[in-house]
């Protein structure tokens, strides 16, 4: 490993300080699972680590189903797999933290950590996506909050956008009634960190029809992404074979998936077509829809 | 770049001055002469090298020395008594061990399982133990030595 220097600022003003006097080559060190890794091989220039674990409000949470929670970016997988609101209130998310199979990656990996790495494979991104989640980001520009979906295509095509910026909390907006959010994934083997393909479908019921729809796919695009045109289509009325069988040609217009070692194009397409389809029919179970 | 650094070690205060680039692992095996976390995959993989910190598994080769000041780490030295751990003996009766290198971490992982849940099926404690790799005994032996620990300790 590289040599570097090491801060433990108790404070955001102290951390932001820090990373902007040091400019591109400093680090934001949270649970360290993807970082330490990096920092064994070289492959990130480091001169500084601020680590971010020692300040408070970082750590804190606040569940309110309904003025909206605010959850603070270091807060470990397991620390909100195990929580009793987010359990209540955002089950999916919950369900994807408790999903990633190492205890002690649950342990240590946060919710900051799993946004700024953001993963095209993210089951916890796509749960946060299924709730609207937005991001209180910290800058030479000041506070400012951004939607998560924006921030996650941004920082695709931009890295540096990372660079002297503190995110420090998750903003979750207050429940809607008879919401649900429903995930389905294919995993290559037993404790597979990512499913190689997942489909995450979400919206609230009233008379008959879906309101509110939300509709990602994860593994298959460069990033993760709504597909707005699908979940518009899930909206227009009832929720027919018909209408699910346009839904998903829509979708399948959308996905433009390459060969990877995983999954050829052709099968990623297939199982993402066919986990959507299974994610709607979850949540029409889990809304009582069944019919 | 070096820091002090002053952490309770198996119950005991240690003070040592690490470099920034030295993992916890290291500081374990190198510094301090404790080899019982042992280093295999060295990226976060295969469990071998779990300790506790702050009574919750982690991968010690993931931890940066320098973030463990202030907080409190076991490693399976720590086990170490008068007689042998009740669940390194049911790791031994069950024959849940045969070259040994996964034991180490297992037996933390068990131990901080045993610490939340006292009574745990045999499904909790694969889920437990989902972060630990063994590549001799096939895992059957391990969860059944788990069990009988449990009911050692009751
Ligand atoms: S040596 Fe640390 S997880 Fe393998
Ligand atoms: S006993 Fe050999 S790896 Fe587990």
């Amino acid at each position: 490993m590289l040599s570097y220097h090491y801060v433990r600022p108790r404070l955001l003003p102290e951390a932001l300080a820090a990373l902007q006097r040091e400019g591109a080559e400093a680090r934001v060190l949270a649970g360290g699972t993807t970082l330490v890794r990096q920092l064994k091989q070289q492959r990130v220039p480091v001169s500084l680590l601020v680590d971010i674990k020692h300040i408070p409000d970082l750590h804190s949470i606040r569940i309110d189903s309904r003025s909206g929670s605010r959850i603070g970016t270091t807060l470990t997988l397991e620390e909100l797999a195990a929580h009793a609101g987010v359990q209540k209130y955002y089950p999916l998310l919950a369900e994807a933290c408790a999903a990633v199979p190492a205890w002690q990656v649950r342990n240590r990996a946060t919710l900051g950590g799993e946004i700024c790495v953001g993963s095209r494979r993210s089951a916890i991104l796509a749960a946060l996506l299924c709730y609207e989640a937005a991001v209180t980001l910290h800058g030479a520009a000041g506070e400012q909050v951004r939607p998560l979906s924006d921030f996650i295509r941004d920082v695709y095509s931009d890295k540096s956008l990372l660079h002297g910026v503190l995110l420090s909390h998750i903003l979750l907006g207050p429940r809607l009634r008879r919401f649900g959010a429903v995930f389905r994934g294919l995993y290559q083997y037993p404790g597979q960190r990512h499913p190689v393909v997942g489909a995450a479908v979400a919206a609230s019921y009233y008379e008959g029809n879906f309101q509110h729809a939300r509709v990602i796919i994860s593994g298959v695009n460069p990033h993760l992404q709504r597909y707005t045109d699908v979940e518009q289509i899930l909206m227009e009325g009832t929720l027919d074979e018909d209408r699910l069988q346009r839904a998903a040609v829509e979708l399948g217009q959308a996905l433009h998936p390459v060969d990877t070692t995983q999954a050829s194009a052709e099968y990623q397409r297939a199982m993402a077509l066919h986990l959507f389809r299974q994610a709607v029919q979850g949540l029409r179970t889990q809304l009582g829809n069944s019919k | 770049m070096k820091y002090p650094i002053s952490f309770h070690l198996n119950g005991k205060i240690v003070s040592l001055e690490v470099s920034t680039q030295e993992t916890l692992l290291d500081a374990l095996r190198q510094r301090l002469g404790l080899t019982g976390a042992k280093e295999a995959c060295n990226e976060g993989n295969c469990g071998a090298c779990t300790v506790l910190l702050n009574s919750a598994p982690v991968y010690a080769c993931m931890v940066l020395a320098v973030e463990v000041d202030g907080s409190a780490v076991e490693t399976v030295e720590g086990m170490e008594g008068e007689e042998l751990h009740p669940l390194q003996k049911a790791l031994i009766d069950q024959h849940g061990l045969q070259c040994g290198y996964c034991s180490p971490g297992i037996l933390l992982t068990a131990q901080a399982l045993l610490a939340h849940n006292s009574r745990p099926n045999k499904t909790q404690i694969r889920e437990a133990l989902a972060g630990n790799l063994c590549r001799c005994t096939g895992y059957t032996d391990i969860i059944k030595a788990v069990q009988v620990a449990s009911r050692a300790r009751r």
